[in-house]
């Protein structure tokens, strides 16, 4: 099997160190607005929501739609939920992604790989959807994903 | 003795099943708000065939409901007929066969678990019950008036009660009557069935008898097959488009996060699962993939591929309606992930966890499903229509015309009103094959009612209520015709959804 040296670990740490260092940059070079920044439409509709609660629960009204925190949890949601949207995989690599996915995580030797994972997610969480560049500090574990589930399907 | 220590052993999954039959009847009839003209065409066709053993067309006792020509398959009308006698024509009685549609799948869930010993954890069974019945995908569905929760319910018992070939296999032939999507998987369903548990140990026997009552149930539907009827609803996807439609049912952004494109069917800031639940279900994803020699998860893996289909086919991308069928296989995944987690933890920790999520979910779930959806969906679920029928109903003697350009409302006024069947299909007769000639005017009169779109020409010579919403009566219409108001109808936060104005043929007509 030709590509037998990316099962080999250097090969992984190499991916994970670029996953870290993309992230970085993505970090860096992002100028977005802060998590708990809403536009004006944002703004008219949790002003609407507000509304909509009977006046009873006024209180609670006003944790689930206007508390920082809870500001803070649905962006973060909505960002985290965003990296996960395989609609911006072509279809066909689909099942790959899954399968080498596993198949990664089946092997508990290769974890250091998912720092670069984590790293990665966690730094698109922060930053969000809406930014130019796209996600491209996830490629790397994309690509190893993809390799490991073409890999995994050839060998049976 | 022995009823009394049956209760005894099966106390927490009765208490769980009770609290679901209370979260599903609560506020039943006003939320979802008002009444969607699938719902209201079930219900009035039900009414309709109580007192004329006619549907509103006045066919007598059709297999497939014409329903403005989807041609759905009725055995839920039939089922409906019996709540509409007992409680109604009303919302509620419409809505509640639902409700003991997904009883029925949690408690069979229940037995399904405890019998595979699939889960390690003591009361992993109830758990994953407490999770499915609270699950929004499951309560949005319990709380429906229409085919798709009884269908998938049928399908889901069918494909639970796999081990009893004859129960499995009538379950699985008389969905392809309750649903359209059911049509498509009952067969798949059937197959992978056989070819796992079956096809090695018993080929073909021991499910000839099973086959024969499926195939005799299916005699309706062979003779139907070659009607227009039985195709109406295929409009496949292009291929170009098809494994995108497929994989959006395996997005976790669409199942823990978004929602339906379509108003009607999602529910304000909720997707189909919490998005808790992504957790457990990579982590059971996971661990059916590591078991996938197993027969059981084998099962499992050939349910998820195959349940999408019909909804990938369909020319629509990411239907929540038509992929409900995935919802069974995917709690039964995130059952296992949890459990595979929750063995990593303490017992303590575990408590501490499940009702933490347990509370962060209902919170969620009152927030979208009780406050947010009522409101917010009140337009797409048509929320005016009830009071524009009681205002139809306490001014008899005014010709109403109705707008139908960007809807079906003859059907919710029927609905609300309670017209006479019998009269209906007098002043309505439908002239032609009811399984056949599949046009439809959509202009209907009865009483009071006229039904098309407006007609300023000829409307403007006559005395009567121009009936619709803001674009078929807009504010230079109005002006320009000097429309008199008559009524509006306002949704929750103030808008106007119906509007109603008395033309005056001594002003305008020339």
């Amino acid at each position: 099997m030709q590509f037998k040296f990316l099962e080999k670990k250097p090969i992984l740490i190499l991916f994970s160190l670029l996953a870290i260092f993309l992230s970085v940059v993505q970090l860096v070079s992002y100028k977005g607005p802060s998590l708990l920044f809403q536009n004006e439409i944002e703004r008219i509709e949790q002003v609407q929501r507000m509304h909509d609660y009977p006046p009873q629960y006024y209180h609670v009204a006003n944790i689930i739609e206007n508390r920082p925190e809870s500001r803070l949890y649905f962006k973060l949601e909505s960002n985290f939920f965003n990296i996960f949207n395989l609609k911006l995989l072509p279809p066909i690599t689909i099942p790959f992604v899954f399968i080498g996915f596993f198949t990664l995580v089946k092997r508990n030797s290769y974890y250091y790989l998912f720092t670069g994972l984590f790293i990665s997610v966690l730094v698109l969480t922060y930053i969000g959807p809406n930014q130019p560049s796209g996600f491209y500090c996830l490629y790397p574990f994309l690509i190893i994903s993809i390799i490991y589930g073409i890999l995994s399907i050839l060998k049976k | 003795m022995a009823f009394y220590r049956y209760l005894k052993n099966n106390l927490l999954i009765i208490l769980v099943l009770i609290s679901g039959f209370l979260l599903y009847i609560y506020h039943l009839s006003s939320v979802p708000s008002g009444i969607y003209v699938d719902e209201a065409v079930v219900g009035y066709d039900a009414y309709s065939l109580l007192n004329t053993v006619r549907d509103h067309y006045g066919q007598v006792l059709p297999i497939y409901f014409k329903f403005f020509n989807s041609y759905t398959p009725g055995l839920f009308v039939y089922v409906e007929v019996l709540f509409v006698k007992i409680f109604g024509l009303n919302a509620f009685a419409i809505r509640l066969p639902s409700v003991f549609s997904m009883l029925s799948v949690g408690t069979a869930l229940y037995w399904f678990l405890k019998r595979e010993q699939i889960l390690s954890i003591k009361y992993m069974g109830i758990i994953s019950v407490v999770f499915f019945l609270m699950s929004p995908w499951t309560l949005f569905n319990a709380r429906l008036g229409y085919e798709t929760t009884f269908a998938f319910a049928l399908l889901s018992l069918g494909i639970l009660f796999y081990k009893k070939p004859i129960l499995s296999l009538t379950l699985l032939s008389l969905s392809t009557y309750a649903g359209f999507t059911e049509r498509y998987l009952a067969p798949l369903i059937i197959l992978i069935i056989y070819s796992i548990f079956y096809f090695k140990k018993h080929p073909l026997k021991k499910l000839s008898k099973a086959i024969i009552i499926a195939l005799i149930i299916q005699i309706p539907n062979i003779i139907f097959i070659f009607t227009p009827a039985f195709w109406v609803k295929n409009s496949f996807t292009p291929p170009s488009q098809f494994l995108e439609h497929y994989f959006s049912y395996f997005s976790p952004f669409n199942l823990f996060y978004s929602q339906d494109y379509d108003l009607q069917r999602s529910v304000p800031q909720i997707a189909v699962f919490y998005s808790w639940m992504f957790i457990p279900w990579l982590a059971g994803l996971y661990t059916i993939y590591t078991n996938k020699k197993k027969p059981f998860f084998q099962y499992l893996i050939l349910l998820m591929i195959v349940m999408p289909l019909p909804a990938a086919l369909s020319n629509v991308s990411y239907s929540t309606q038509r992929a409900l069928p995935l919802l069974l296989p995917y709690s039964i995944v995130i059952a296992v992930g949890t459990d595979k987690i929750l063995l990593h933890l303490r017992t303590s920790v575990r408590i501490m966890l499940l009702g933490s999520l347990a509370i962060f979910s209902a919170v969620l779930l009152w927030r979208s499903y009780f406050i947010l959806f009522p409101v917010e969906r009140a337009t797409a679920w048509n929320s005016g229509y009830q009071q524009l029928t009681k205002v139809i109903l306490e001014n008899p003697s005014k010709q109403f015309v109705i707008d139908n350009t960007r809807g079906i409302p003859d059907i919710l006024i029927l609905f609300w009103s309670q017209y006479s069947p019998m009269l209906y299909q007098k002043e309505n007769p439908f002239i032609g094959n009811y399984y056949s000639d599949t046009n439809l005017s959509g202009q209907v009169r009865f009483g009071n009612v006229e039904v098309r779109p407006i007609n300023w020409k000829q409307d403007l010579c006559k005395n009567e209520v121009l009936v619709g919403d803001a674009l078929a009566l807009s504010p230079d219409q109005i002006q320009e015709h000097n429309l008199k108001s008559f009524f509006d109808v306002k949704d929750n936060r103030g808008q106007i959804v119906l509007q109603g104005y008395e033309t005056d043929k001594t002003v305008k007509c020339h």
